[in-house]
This record gives C-alpha cells, sequence and structure tokens, in this order.
C-alpha cells in the first residue's frame, strides 16, 4: 500500500463520512500542505494583495505571486500566462467571451458531445452574441469519440476545437497529438478543457502544443472556489477581459478605462489569495511525488474495479476498457435501475459516488441513458475501497433489479 | 420503522404499473391533460395524464416516470390516491412535506418514510405533486 493516504488529512478523521470516497471526479481531498497553506494564508498572511505598502500586504502578495509561479511550473508555462479562476467554469467562460470578440459570424467553433457543459455553454453563448456556428461531434454506442468524425467536422471555417482533455463520464483521455494535428493544419485554437486531467500528468502544456488549459484547483488536492485559465502569451494579449473593477485597469476616468496586462487583467477584484496559496502548494507537493507510480497505483485499481463489475451481469460499463488510454473515472449503468437509487445503496456501504448526468446531458440523450453511476480513484484510494464499491454494487443490483 | 430506504413495499410501489399510462400509441381521449415535471439536478422526469371532473376533481389519473424508485413509488401513490379535488391534494401534500421534515408519517406514505433522512431524495418524493398540481394550473 502506498503512503499518499498519509498526507490525505480526511482519513485521520477518527469517522470519517463516506469512507470509501469514489467521488474524485467531482472533488478530490485536500492534500496536508495545501491545507496548511490556507490556514496560514488565512491566519498569518491574510491582507489584501498587490496595492499594500504594509508588511502583511506584502506578504500576501509575494506568497500569491509564488503561487502562480509554483502552479506555472507545474505545467511547464511562465507564471505571466496563468490566470486566476473560481474554477474551470470561470476559466471556459473568460476565454470562450475574450476569443468570441474576435470571431466572424460563420466562424466554426468545434466541440463534442462528450462535454462537460462547462465547456458547451460558453460555446453556445457565442452562437448567440456572436453568429458563430456550434458544430458538435457525435460519439458512438459507448460514448467514444470518433477521431474521423472528429477529423470532417474540423474545416478551414474551424477558428477554436475546445475538447476535453479526459472525460468525466467515461475516463477516457483524448489523443492530443492526433488532434492538435487536425487543428493546426486549418490554423484553430485548441483549447482542452483540464477538469479531470490536469492531476494525472504531469501535463507539460508546451509539449502538448495546446493554445489554452482550463483546471479546478478542488480536482487537484487543492481548494475550492480556486481554478487556473492557462492560455498562450500571445493569445492572453489579445483578449478582451470578462470582469472589469477593481486590480485590472491601467488608467480609469469617469468615461473610460484600459486595461492591465495579462494577467491582471482577467482578475477584477480581489482574487481568493488563500485558496490561489494553497493551490500553489496542491501542484508543489504533485510535483514531488512518484507520478509514474500514482498512475500506476490508480490504473490497477481502476483494472480491479473493472474486472470486478465485469462478473456482475446487470452493470455494463461505458467507455474505454482496461487497456483503453483512460484515467481511474468509470461509469456504469446497472440495467433497471436507476443511478440515484444505486448511489444510495452505495452509500449504506459508505461508499460515496456520484449517480446522475454528470452535467453532461447532451451524452446521456445521445447514450439514451437518464444517467450512470460514476466511481473515481485517487492516489489515496485503495484496495478496500474497490472492494468495498464492488460489494455495493452487487446489493444495488440485488435490491433494485 | 425500517431503515432501509428500498424496502420490499417502497420496491414493490416503484414496479406497480396498475398506474402506468398506456403506450403513447394509443389514441389519447380528447379531453386528457398531459402534464410534466422535471428535476433538472437529477433528471427525474414525471409525466402524469388526467381527466379532469367538474371543477376540482379527477376522473382519471395515470403516470409515466423516468427516474429513480422513490420518485416512481411516490408517484405510484399519488396516483392510487386520485385526489377527490385540490384540496384533498394540498392536504396530502403537506402531510407528505411534514413527513419528510420528522413529522408523523401518513400511513399509506410509509414505504416512503426513510427518505426523510435522506434530504437529497425529498425532492424524488415531491416530484408528482409537482406535476399534479400543474394538471389543475394548465388543463
Ligand atoms: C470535465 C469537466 N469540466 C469542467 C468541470 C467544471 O469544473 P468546476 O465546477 O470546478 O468549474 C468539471 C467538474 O465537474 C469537469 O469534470
Amino acid at each position: 500500500m502506498s503512503d499518499w493516504r498519509t498526507w490525505f488529512p480526511f482519513l485521520a478523521e477518527p469517522q470519517p463520512l463516506s469512507p470509501h470516497y469514489l467521488d474524485n471526479a467531482a472533488t478530490t481531498q485536500i492534500v496536508r500542505p495545501a491545507l496548511d497553506a490556507l490556514i496560514r494564508a488565512e491566519v498569518q498572511l491574510r491582507a489584501n494583495v498587490h496595492r499594500a505598502v504594509h508588511a502583511r500586504g506584502e506578504a500576501a502578495t509575494q506568497a500569491l505571486e509564488q503561487a502562480r509561479t509554483a502552479i506555472a511550473a507545474a505545467f511547464g508555462v511562465v507564471a505571466e500566462e496563468i490566470i486566476f479562476t473560481s474554477g474551470t467554469t470561470h476559466a471556459l467562460n473568460l476565454l470562450a467571451n475574450g476569443l468570441g470578440a474576435g470571431l466572424q459570424p460563420g466562424d466554426q467553433v468545434v466541440v463534442s458531445a462528450l462535454e462537460h457543459h462547462a465547456n458547451l455553454l460558453p460555446w453556445q453563448q457565442l452562437v448567440r452574441t456572436c453568429g458563430i456556428r456550434l458544430v458538435a461531434v457525435p460519439v458512438d454506442g459507448d460514448g467514444t469519440l470518433s477521431l474521423t468524425a472528429l477529423a470532417q467536422a474540423i474545416t478551414p471555417r474551424t477558428r477554436v476545437v475546445a475538447l476535453g482533455h479526459a472525460s468525466n463520464v467515461t475516463g477516457a483521455v483524448l489523443d492530443v497529438a492526433a488532434v492538435r494535428a487536425m487543428s493546426a493544419a486549418v490554423g484553430a485554437k485548441l483549447v482542452l478543457d483540464g477538469a479531470q486531467m490536469a492531476r494525472h500528468g504531469p501535463v507539460d502544456l508546451m509539449a502538448l502544443g495546446v493554445d489554452a488549459y482550463a483546471c479546478s484547483g478542488h480536482k487537484l488536492f487543492g481548494p475550492t472556489g480556486i481554478g487556473v485559465l492557462w492560455a498562450k502569451a500571445d493569445l492572453l494579449a489579445t483578449l478582451p477581459p470578462l470582469l472589469v473593477g477593481g486590480s485590472m485597469i491601467r488608467q480609469v476616468t469617469l468615461d473610460s478605462a484600459t486595461w492591465a496586462d495579462p494577467p491582471r487583467r482577467f482578475e477584477a477584484g480581489t482574487p481568493p489569495i488563500a485558496a490561489a496559496i494553497g493551490l500553489g502548494a496542491a501542484l508543489q507537493w504533485l510535483a514531488t511525488q512518484d507520478h509514474a507510480a500514482m498512475l500506476d497505483h490508480e490504473a490497477r485499481l481502476t483494472q480491479r474495479l473493472l474486472e470486478g463489475l465485469a462478473q456482475i451481469s446487470a452493470v455494463r460499463v461505458l467507455g474505454p476498457g482496461v487497456n483503453g488510454a483512460r484515467i481511474g473515472v468509470v461509469s456504469l449503468e446497472v440495467a433497471g435501475a436507476h443511478p440515484h437509487d444505486v448511489c444510495q445503496i452505495l452509500d449504506r456501504h459508505g461508499v460515496a459516488a456520484r449517480g446522475g448526468h454528470h452535467c453532461c446531458q447532451p451524452l446521456m440523450a445521445a447514450l439514451d441513458l437518464d444517467g450512470t453511476t460514476r466511481l473515481s480513484t485517487a492516489p489515496y484510494t485503495s484496495q478496500a475501497d474497490i472492494d468495498a464499491a464492488l460489494t455495493a454494487i452487487d446489493d444495488a443490483v440485488r435490491t433494485l433489479t | 420503522m425500517s431503515d432501509d430506504l428500498y424496502g420490499a413495499d417502497l420496491m414493490a410501489l416503484a414496479r406497480d404499473g396498475r398506474h402506468a399510462a398506456p403506450p403513447a400509441t394509443t389514441p389519447p381521449p380528447e379531453d386528457l391533460v398531459e402534464v410534466r415535471a422535471d428535476n433538472p439536478l437529477c433528471g427525474d422526469r414525471v409525466l402524469l395524464f388526467a381527466q379532469r371532473e367538474g371543477q376540482d376533481g379527477l376522473a382519471t389519473l395515470t403516470h409515466r416516470v423516468r427516474g429513480c424508485a422513490v420518485c416512481k413509488a411516490a408517484t405510484t401513490l399519488v396516483c392510487a390516491a386520485i385526489p377527490a379535488n385540490r384540496t384533498r391534494l394540498d392536504a396530502l401534500e403537506a402531510e407528505v412535506r411534514a413527513m419528510l421534515d420528522g413529522g408523523p408519517v401518513p400511513p399509506t406514505f410509509s414505504p416512503l418514510a426513510p427518505a426523510a433522512r435522506h434530504a437529497s431524495r425529498h425532492a424524488c418524493v415531491l416530484l408528482p405533486f409537482e406535476a399534479l398540481r400543474r394538471v389543475w394550473a394548465e388543463g
């Protein structure tokens, strides 16, 4: 058994709620260094940032900017390209809104039917506000995105290709190199929703060759309420802000304003200072871990889960099998049972799972499902957690079908 | 009272097809009112098909539910009750809401009593009432 469990305070609770926590695709647990940094920021460093001339404010500003640098380092980019947001949703709204300002009616944005609503609705808005055409690439019967269909959807009018780096429903990992080749061939920007994939890296954004990337701190062992938008400096320089107000300006008169350079242009108001500092600490911690061992641990548990599920005849698993390109996000259907009932029975066994559409209603409609039951692993997941989940699913099948 | 939400009575009610609407291929009577209530959080959907009687009554009430066992069982109970009038419906809904708040259990709803302890499932129990109110609002 790995010692990752020792890093996560929730496991030290005498009686943790939902001790078999397998809802990591929704939110991971916070890692000790992130929690410590968060508390320190709220106690020792609590002050507003950027314009302070007192010691406390300067220390807070420095810690915030150090967090930006740590986050940039974790993704192999420079700090000026890291924008603090409230999460992936905010990041993708900011980006889509900004890119929209440069799009013409008839320009195309390509997404897929697998997208989380956070990577669909901001682009849908551009249909209304800018007259763009939104092209959604369909998925096949088990929720797999076909690269052939994607290639057909990308045309010389495509300006943006926006896809999930890994699916929060099926766990399938996108073949970024193949997609980059397609988008580059028509000069389209490639935007990845990294909410699920960011912690499964290391994600080297330069090596991936994408133009923009969004992720959330609460899925990266960090605090809630913080996320990141990264985009190439030359792209950021062209984008207008989403929110305007304090801290993001160069000059303001009563009837006009000019914007600060990125990243400040996109960080109107007081940022989530402590959460950002906590996220910096989480990513610094992640960088010190043996990534290969961590991925291997989760892959072995996912395999155990998939093999166990394959023994239960009423269960159908969506997405890639054991050997597919996948992360430890497993969605399943129990024939004749609703996912919320399945999850309720799992809860009885202390297993936290998620049931429903997972903010992917178009995918559920395409697959003609009410929803799925989703189990998702983390480095602190144990074999006992997986076995508890399998026993609980057996119970759900017996009770509900 | 059993602690188990998925007791035999609840599962039997969830599977009970007596009040299920006939397949859509059957031509519906002209005075049939069709209403729908959705829970966007969990995706539960209740369709009710009613024939009104007089000012405030119902002659027939059938359902089609796409949702969880709790919602299906609650819808079966609501259809079985065919509230004679709106006043009775309001009273029944108030009793069920009180049950979910930890109050006394209306006898016919006892299979759903364990849902009181699961706040995330209260909406599943209440969805058929929301649909039924629409019969009068829209019908
Ligand atoms: C793939 C994907 N994209 C976007 C999001 C939205 O993240 P957040 O709610 O942190 O903004 C999620 C979270 O559920 C996700 O899984």
